[in-house]
């Protein structure tokens, strides 16, 4: 059975994909996930009334091309599911998937979860306090990240660097473009 | 045509702050630009918001300067540390790199910049010819017709986008799904909405961009720890032999018109166009060896291509609203913004408009060139510079400028789970740049396409009309190209065993 996830075009899709090498996992879950948002998409639309009435003559409504396009996404996602099953079987498993481990995921994870915090903490405090103390946290682990020493004078530089980062751009958009931060 | 142009570019450089504005901007973009990780597209999405509250002259300026300086500001990485900082110049590397460490380094930058300003110029010239051409064709068109051409862009996105074409085609398909989120145009019906009032609004382009090119990069580059770069330290002389200058005329007209060719087709983008470019170069050169150890035509070819694709890209763009690569995507949201929607009625209801674009770019090309030659000693010295400043201030910026679209703290929320989305989509190879066009095409498409239906009560009128049969046809041959290729492969290799 060949496998329409990796194109004629080339074989850079989903990087595991290539013939006769082990699936990687994650191509089992992006299926499931794609198969569970199609289908609570489809159910939103479907649970509508007002959608089906909004089908008049030959307008086929405002809930045709959401519905056709939530199908594709159902339909894409067990055909993904069943072709990386199927080579899994002939393949003997799947490989490792390098993309997932937490050493590679735990800072972009740190920083999805203090942006969300940052974003509540906009809606109570306004934007500056919380951008300083977001900025006063990124600093030095993006310092740090980008594989460069710590030095004495760092301690007194980063929190004046953050300081600065946040009240500049509070100040260029509350006063040179006008947007009524909060 | 000649004289609004001529009436507009008079009109700027009479003003000191329309000028300082451009400059500004186009120094901006090429720092960006050329800052390894920050990609042109993220560069124009973020610094988006400051041209909201501009007058439309100033935001073409604006805009334009970020855009073109960026795409040239790539090359300097390239060539100084083998990063490109753009997609565009990652072939400007393979060449413009072994010149640096032959001790080239200046020579290689001023090859780049000359080809830069060709190639701009170049897209510009067939920006301003074919342009008007198609926007007149395209004023005879139809909503079957505009259907239609959706239909198109989006396959030809699905086929130009690196990797798999059905992924090409699933990620689009997100993209048409965000953009059905909300009201309804033609019945003022509320869909997938999920009973969150901010949803029935629907979903604005500009934080989706921001968080898929923006916020998800930043997540990217936190995976790993990275060491500083070490690049070449020395330039040496910017000064090339004139003459080998005036002999790579030919590689960059030949290199500026596959830049032009492979712009104009939606999605294609500047990677692609400096590859055919490269490898057309590479395929008429006596002296193929040469290529990849430091031979000028090769930074040539790449930046000639790369940068005459600004010119091909914005063509789609301003004639039919469909976007050329990312960044006239993330223009179009920028003009919806100023309450302007790219077409053809552009070219006859507002001229003005489409003068400023042409030029903005003609002004851009040559600021470029100028701050180039004056500053490029000073670009070098910029890419050893600690990257937490900027990186945070992007974070920053992403929120901040998705808060100013409408002044709406939900926008930052759809910016996060943007970015979110397009870091995953990342990691499972899935290409991010399919769901701004399918985000940007799909209300077009699909108000089109039920108008059609509405008014000819027929869909065999998609077939009947002989333009949407034509390009229903190509459509159908470019996304089944890869399935005939595959079965011709599957084939042949069962004749082989």
């Amino acid at each position: 059975m060949p496998n329409w996830f990796v194109s004629a075009k080339n074989d850079l899709a989903l990087g595991d994909q290539a013939q006769g090498e082990r699936p990687k996992q994650s191509s089992v879950w992006l299926g499931v996930i794609l198969v569970g948002a199609g289908g609570g998409g489809l159910m939103n639309v479907r649970a509508d009334p007002w959608l089906a009435e909004g089908a008049r003559g030959t307008d086929p409504g405002p809930g045709f091309l959401p519905e056709i396009l939530l199908w594709v996404v159902v339909i894409f996602g067990v055909a993904l599911v069943f072709s990386v099953l199927l080579k899994a079987w002939r393949c003997g498993g799947f490989v490792p998937d390098g993309e997932f481990r937490f050493q590679r995921l735990w800072l972009p994870v740190m920083l999805f979860a203090s942006l969300v915090s940052y974003f509540f903490a906009i809606r109570s405090f306004g934007f500056l306090v919380p951008s300083i103390v977001f900025s006063l946290l990124w600093v030095p682990i993006i310092h740090w990240r980008s594989g460069r020493p710590f030095l004495r004078r760092h301690a007194l530089q980063f929190p004046l660097e953050s300081l600065i980062i946040a009240l500049a751009l509070y100040g260029l958009f509350r006063f040179v473009i006008g947007v009524p931060l909060p | 045509m000649i004289e609004a142009f001529f009436q507009s570019l008079f009109g700027v450089l009479a003003d000191p702050s329309a000028l300082a504005l451009m400059l500004l901007s186009t120094l901006a973009g090429i720092i960006l630009g050329a800052l390894p990780g920050i990609s042109s597209t993220m560069a124009l999405a973020v610094l988006l918001p400051f041209s909201f509250s501009m007058d439309l002259q100033s935001a073409i300026l604006f805009l334009m300067g970020i855009f073109y300086g960026s795409v040239y500001g790539g090359s300097i990485s390239a060539i100084l540390l083998n990063i490109p900082g753009t997609p565009g110049s990652m072939v400007t590397q393979l060449d413009g790199y072994p010149m640096a460490q032959q001790g080239r380094a200046g020579e290689a930058l001023t090859f780049a910049l000359a080809a830069s300003t060709f190639g701009g110029f170049f897209g510009l010239i067939a920006l301003i010819i074919f342009a008007p051409m198609l926007a007149s064709a395209a004023l005879a068109f139809q909503s079957p017709e505009y259907a239609v051409i959706m239909v198109f862009g989006l396959s030809m996105l699905a086929y130009a986008s690196p990797g798999s074409t059905l992924l090409a085609i699933l990620s689009g398909v997100i993209g048409l799904i965000i953009g059905t989120v909300g009201l309804d145009s033609i019945t003022n019906l509320g869909r997938l909405h999920f009973d969150v009032p901010e949803l029935l609004g629907g979903i604005n382009l500009i934080p989706v961009v921001v968080g898929l090119f923006g916020f998800s990069e930043i997540l990217r580059m936190l995976e790993k720890s990275q060491s500083p770069v070490q690049g070449v330290k020395k330039i040496g002389s910017i000064f090339p032999n004139w003459k080998a200058l005036w002999r790579t005329v030919g590689t960059a007209s030949r290199s500026s018109f596959f830049g032009v060719l492979v712009g104009i087709i939606p999605a294609a983008g500047s990677a692609v166009a400096v590859s055919v470019a490269y490898a057309q170069e590479k395929r008429l050169f006596r002296a193929k060896e040469t290529f990849g150890k430091g031979n000028p035509r090769g930074v040539v070819a790449a930046e000639a291509g790369n940068n005459a694709c600004v010119g091909g890209a914005l063509t789609p763009m301003m004639t039919l609203g469909i976007p050329g690569d990312t960044m006239t995507a993330v223009l179009i949201g920028a003009l919806l913004i100023h309450g302007l929607r790219p077409g053809p009625e552009l070219f006859t209801k507002n001229t003005e408009f489409v003068s400023i674009v042409y030029v903005a770019l003609f002004l851009t090309v040559i600021a470029t060139l100028l701050l180039g030659l004056l500053a490029m000693r000073w670009f070098a010295r910029l890419l050893s510079a600690p990257p937490r400043i900027l990186l945070t201030l992007i974070l920053l910026l992403c929120v901040a400028g998705s808060y100013a679209v409408q002044n709406s703290v939900f926008d930052i929320l759809v910016m996060m789970s943007a970015g979110v989305l397009g870091y995953l989509m990342n990691k499972v190879g899935i290409p991010t740049a399919p769901v701004v066009f399918g985000l940007v095409l799909g209300p077009i498409l699909e108000e089109n396409l039920r108008r059609s239906l509405i008014v000819y009560q027929d869909w065999s009128i998609f077939i009947q009309r002989p333009i949407s049969a034509s390009l229903l046809a190509v459509s159908f041959l470019v996304l089944a190209f890869p399935l005939f290729a595959y079965l011709r492969s599957m084939l042949s290799g069962k004749r082989a065993n």
